[in-house]
């Protein structure tokens, strides 16, 4: 583990910590750099989840993954959220937090959606600004995603990764770089990936996702569901030369394979970052 | 040009809309206001992406908190009953875990259903385990406590185990559920007065127990912070002498195997 970026650790290669793998992960303690959990399914009273995260915790650098901090929302940031997320950071005491930069939510209703937003100055200012109180309310360094798309905004003034480091910058915040996310929104929109990975600033990305989608016809769907495809795969390669050591993450959330082949993606990745980095 | 807030509000109520947008000229021109479209998708489709991801998702992470429940409607049916929850109650709460809580009183107000009392019961022991599972942690009871506690036993009060789900039904769903989910056969039950304990035992693995309504009654009056003394003096009165009788039997068995099973997790004095 060596210091990397934004003060935070390089943590390796990880995979999602998921409810199936819980027994076998705690029982055979096996060789994985890190975990990194939802932090929704932990914002729970008692029991098992937070059971099993402190036995994983007890093993394991774990890193906390928002999906409804509605960045990019309307409406206030929900304080009870912030507040029960600040508890769990302190109970697990993770390098970085992250979530996405979309939003979930309005007028009360939560869509569960990480909705990609308008890429407009005004909305830099408006995410930046709330970036910015969750970084300061959780007092840890906190990452924001780019997301999966599969419409652009009549109203959008500028491309993604200009919106991305925009946010970032005026936020002064971490970026969790997904690459499977760049490359199925390049597909659905037409832009070239490299071009994304080599315009976000390099300085600020703390972690980077893999993961696999599925292919609708018309459009590619970010699922989570099968193995990172060779293109992706070989984004990641680009993406190690110009971002240099970064945590990295293998996502897997839907048919969920058993462990190993989890972490055979795992290594694979850990033999990109090995061949691109000595 | 919207503003942020007048692009969410017509998206989130795009998504919120059953059935595709395509057929309906208002959300076509919505869709165009908002999106672009590309050579491959129009604005409509696109958006249309996003309504049923929030039917998708919603739906099954409804469906796997009440399993038995889609078992005894099947699938069509559940698929209707859940879009008809989530337009009256949409989803409010960060978490999907509380998503299905307002679904067994949605049911109950079903009376279109036959068999809507036993749906409604249904709902209501499902939703239990959820509510089971992740209730907040005590330690268990220590032995030294009850030692402590002695002969002062009956003004003391028991602290019982946050998980614990006190439900008293009309059909014995309970004894259904196991049923559907092993995919075994069954009958649909006659109705049966019956009251049951959903718990999370010290493995912290749930289970339940069907247990007698005196017993259902004194659990409830211990939860509501009365001493054993009072629960139990509240319970008997109005029961007949004989009824009584069996309760003061049978109160020290309830209260080993409470102590036995984690219902109870302290004594205070």
């Amino acid at each position: 583990m060596s210091v990397a970026r934004m003060g935070v650790p390089d943590l390796g290669v990880g995979v999602g910590l998921r409810v199936p793998h819980y027994r076998q992960i705690l029982d055979e303690t096996p060789s994985v750099d890190w975990f990194e959990c939802i932090s929704e399914n932990f914002l729970v009273a008692g029991g098992k989840p937070l059971f099993h995260l402190d036995a994983v915790r007890a093993k394991y650098p774990v890193v906390l993954h928002g999906v409804s901090g509605d960045l990019g929302g309307g409406e206030a940031l929900d304080r009870d959220y912030l507040k029960r997320l600040r508890e769990l950071v302190r109970r697990v005491s993770p390098p970085w937090a992250s979530d996405h930069l979309c939003w979930n939510r309005h007028d009360g209703t939560n869509l569960h959606d990480l909705l990609p937003l308008p890429m407009t100055k005004e909305a830099v200012k408006h995410v930046a600004a709330r970036v910015r109180q969750v970084q300061d309310t959780l007092e840890i360094r906190f990452a924001i995603e780019n997301v999966s798309s599969y419409l652009t905004y009549v109203d959008d003034e500028m491309p993604e990764w200009e919106f991305l480091s925009a946010v970032a910058e005026a936020a002064d915040c971490g970026i969790l770089f997904d690459v499977n996310n760049v490359y199925v929104s390049s597909r659905n929109h037409g832009f070239d990936p490299k071009t994304y990975v080599d315009a976000i600033p390099h300085h600020r990305v703390v972690q980077m996702h893999l993961a696999g989608h599925t292919d609708r016809g018309t459009y590619l769907l970010d699922t989570h569901s099968d193995h990172v495809c060779d293109d992706v795969w070989e984004l990641y390669r680009h993406a190690c030369r110009r971002i240099g050591p970064c945590s990295t993450l293998i996502e897997w959330d839907d048919d969920i394979p058993e462990l190993p082949v989890l972490l055979a993606e795992a290594d694979k990745a850990q033999a990109i970052r090995a061949e691109v980095l000595r | 040009m919207s503003t942020l807030r007048e692009l969410q509000a017509k998206l989130c109520e795009a998504l919120q809309r059953p059935t595709t947008l395509a057929d309906d000229p208002a959300m076509v021109a919505l869709a165009k206001s908002v999106a672009r479209g590309n050579d491959r998708m129009s604005p409509v489709a696109q958006v249309d992406v996003y309504r049923e991801q929030f039917f998708l998702r919603h739906v099954d992470a409804l469906w796997e908190d009440y399993p038995a429940l889609g078992d005894l409607l099947g699938w069509d049916e559940l698929e209707s009953l859940l879009k008809g929850y989530l337009r009256a109650h949409p989803p409010d709460s960060f978490s999907l875990r509380d998503l299905g809580a307002r679904l067994p009183a949605y049911v109950a107000t079903r009376t279109d259903y036959t068999h809507h009392a036993l749906l409604a019961d249904m709902a209501r022991h499902e939703w239990a385990f959820v509510d089971a599972f992740d209730a907040a942690d005590l330690p268990p009871l220590e032995t030294t406590r009850l030692q402590v506690a002695g002969d002062a036993l009956d003004g003391a009060v028991l602290v019982l185990d946050p998980s614990l789900v006190l439900h008293s039904y009309a059909y014995p769903v309970h004894e259904l559920r196991p049923k559907l989910l092993h995919h075994e056969p069954y009958d649909l039950p006659e109705p049966r007065a019956c009251h049951v304990v959903v718990y999370r035992g010290l493995d912290r693995d749930l289970a339940y127990r069907e247990v007698p309504a005196a017993a259902l009654a004194t659990l409830s009056a211990l939860r509501s912070g009365q001493s054993l003394a009072a629960a139990l003096d509240g319970v008997a009165e109005g029961l007949p002498e004989a009824e009584v009788a069996e309760l003061v039997a049978n109160v020290g068995g309830w209260f080993a195997s409470g102590v036995q099973g984690g219902f109870i997790r302290d004594v205070v004095l």
